[in-house]
């Protein structure tokens, strides 16, 4: 496992929004974290990689594990530097799209300009985009669409080298077409890379995933590869959902 | 019967519609109406002026002598043109210092809850009125110029440190807001790759908002020019050219002092009205200046 989740739980002032979750994250896999909305899935994200415990009026119990060292022994930053995280609205920032994808990397030291180049174009390719971009890497990166800043965001989040990144929500803002370049990207990028997603999109985790975690009213109802959570369901609300009863 | 309903519920919409687009235009037209009469009434008064003095001669002439006592007249506003850019410039610039670094810390240093409480006493600073400022500058300001040794504590430096603290609350509110649009929406990307705070502060948040900051700057300029109370307490109003620390006047204050005891129709009278209108022509400029700036960053931005 990469991540290792124990007895997870988190209040925001009295209330409580996750009880006592154990999960684990398999490494170079796609964990997909599905519920239906305000059932905990993007506090369990952020969770991950430290953004809550910076919040104010948020409580934290239990521990995280990333390769069976405990995260809270990790300064926010070095944490955030290995657990990339990847926003539901695209948000680059207003410059241009080599500038957008040298920010990190120069932040933690490389200021060579041929190796600066090599990354650019390396994570671009990555995440699909190179192609589409390289004739215009100096043209501002909000001018490009919808889809294609997303890819850029998650360019920009490799572009530290994480070892786990997370998405929340990564395709909820995007058109049918985009989505489905973001998923392929996503399968693309395993074999150097963890992944968790928070996804809504039950057809959309299904593709993807390989391990699912399903989160109802803050608690871990069911876990499993995706064929195990999606054809056998064990538990009677995880039926209910996956039924569309509810959601 | 129902039908007939539709029907004048159709008409009387459209009637409404025909009347809200009346009145709007009306109210439209008056506002540039209101305009253009006093364009062309500051034009009226201000021209039979240059069938006495050329237009080179009043803009270049730094002798000011509106009353005959012997020596005859002369109009020239050199000085109080070089005065009111002088210190415009300099009270954007002491402004800018002070206001960019209160804005850096209320969108991204202090909490939501201190900036609650201290936006509302920006709002308050910008509600003084421009007298009362003036009262204190010459309380304060003047008497530390004077303990300095600057004689009688008038002068340009004074004017300017008054007019600064007066365009602060608009730079600091404009600064801040803008600020704090561009940290909430660009920062968490920064500090998700693990971005120090501050280096992402200084690295997104203040190159994102230059364009504003540049424009908002610009704008402080043009409604310092125009600032005459404050000014005219504490700048000496001395036909000089000027020096920091020494007296000057401004075109606004030039109008305020002698509006009042010019001559209907003399030369004096007319004098002054061409002096408002080069101020006019001068925040003229500058607006207009803006306004194509602003265009041209937007252009390059979509």
């Amino acid at each position: 496992m990469k991540l290792e989740v124990k007895d997870l739980s988190v209040f925001y002032g009295e209330k409580q929004a996750l009880e006592n979750i154990t999960t684990g994250i398999p490494e170079h896999m796609i964990t997909a974290v599905v519920g239906p909305s305000g059932c905990g899935k993007s506090t369990f994200l952020r969770g991950l990689n430290g953004l809550l415990r910076e919040e104010k009026g948020v409580t934290l119990k239990g521990e995280i594990l990333l390769d069976g060292e405990n995260c809270s022994s990790l300064s926010p930053d070095d944490l955030r530097h290995k657990i990339g995280l990847v926003f539901q609205t695209p948000a680059p920032f207003p410059f241009s799209i080599k500038k957008n994808m040298i920010y990190g990397a120069k932040y933690y030291g490389l200021r060579n300009q041929k190796a600066l180049d090599r990354m650019v174009e390396e994570k671009l390719t990555q995440a699909g985009l190179f192609d589409e971009v390289k004739d215009d890497l100096n043209k501002n990166a909000l001018k490009l669409s919808g889809g294609q800043q997303q890819r850029l965001c998650i360019a920009r989040a490799l572009t530290v080298d994480p070892e786990v990144l997370l998405l929340d929500e990564p395709c909820s803002a995007l058109d049918v077409k985009s989505s489905a370049a973001i998923e392929s990207l996503l399968l693309s990028l395993k074999s150097s890379l963890t992944m968790v997603v928070v996804t809504h999109n039950l057809a959309q985790a299904r593709r993807i995933a390989d391990k699912v975690i399903f989160l109802y009213n803050g608690k871990l109802i069911e876990e499993g590869t995706a064929d195990q959570v999606f054809d056998s369901p064990k538990d009677p609300i995880t039926k209910d959902f996956l039924a569309g009863v509810f959601g | 019967m129902t039908a007939v309903f539709v029907y004048t519920d159709d008409m009387l919409h459209k009637l409404f519609h025909k009347l809200n687009t009346g009145v709007l235009i009306a109210l439209t037209a008056v506002s540039y109406l209101a305009l253009a009469f006093v364009v062309y009434f500051i034009f009226r008064e201000a021209l039979p002026l240059f069938s006495q003095v050329s237009v080179w001669d009043f803009l270049t002439g730094t002798r000011w002598m509106p009353v005959d006592y012997g020596s005859g007249t002369a109009f020239g506003i050199f000085n109080f043109i070089a005065a009111s850019v002088i210190v415009s410039l300099l009270a954007m610039i002491f402004a800018s210092v002070l206001g960019l670094g209160a804005a850096v810390f209320l969108s991204c240093a202090a909490s939501e809850k201190i900036r609650r409480v201290i936006y509302p006493f920006i709002d308050l600073l910008a509600g003084v009125p421009s007298v009362i400022y003036g009262f204190i500058g010459i309380v304060v300001l003047l008497k530390i110029f004077l303990k300095v040794g600057v004689h009688t504590g008038s002068c340009v430096l004074a004017a300017s440190i008054l007019l600064s603290v007066m365009l602060l609350p608009f730079l600091v509110s404009s600064c801040s807001e803008t600020m704090l649009k561009m940290k909430e929406h660009y920062l968490p990307g920064a500090r998700a790759m693990g971005v120090d705070y501050w280096y992402s502060v200084a690295t997104i948040v203040l190159p994102s908002s230059f364009k504003n900051i540049l424009l908002t700057m610009m704008l402080a300029i043009g409604r310092a020019m125009g600032e005459t109370m404050a000014v005219m307490m504490v700048i000496g109003n001395a036909n000089l050219f000027p020096t920091l620390l020494g007296k000057s006047e401004t075109i606004a204050s030039v109008i305020a002092l002698e509006m009042g005891t010019a001559v209907a129709d003399s030369p004096h009278y007319h004098a002054l009205y061409a002096a408002g209108l080069v101020l006019m022509l001068l925040v003229f400029l500058i607006n207009t200046g803006i306004a194509f700036l602003r265009n041209r960053l937007i252009r390059k931005e979509a």
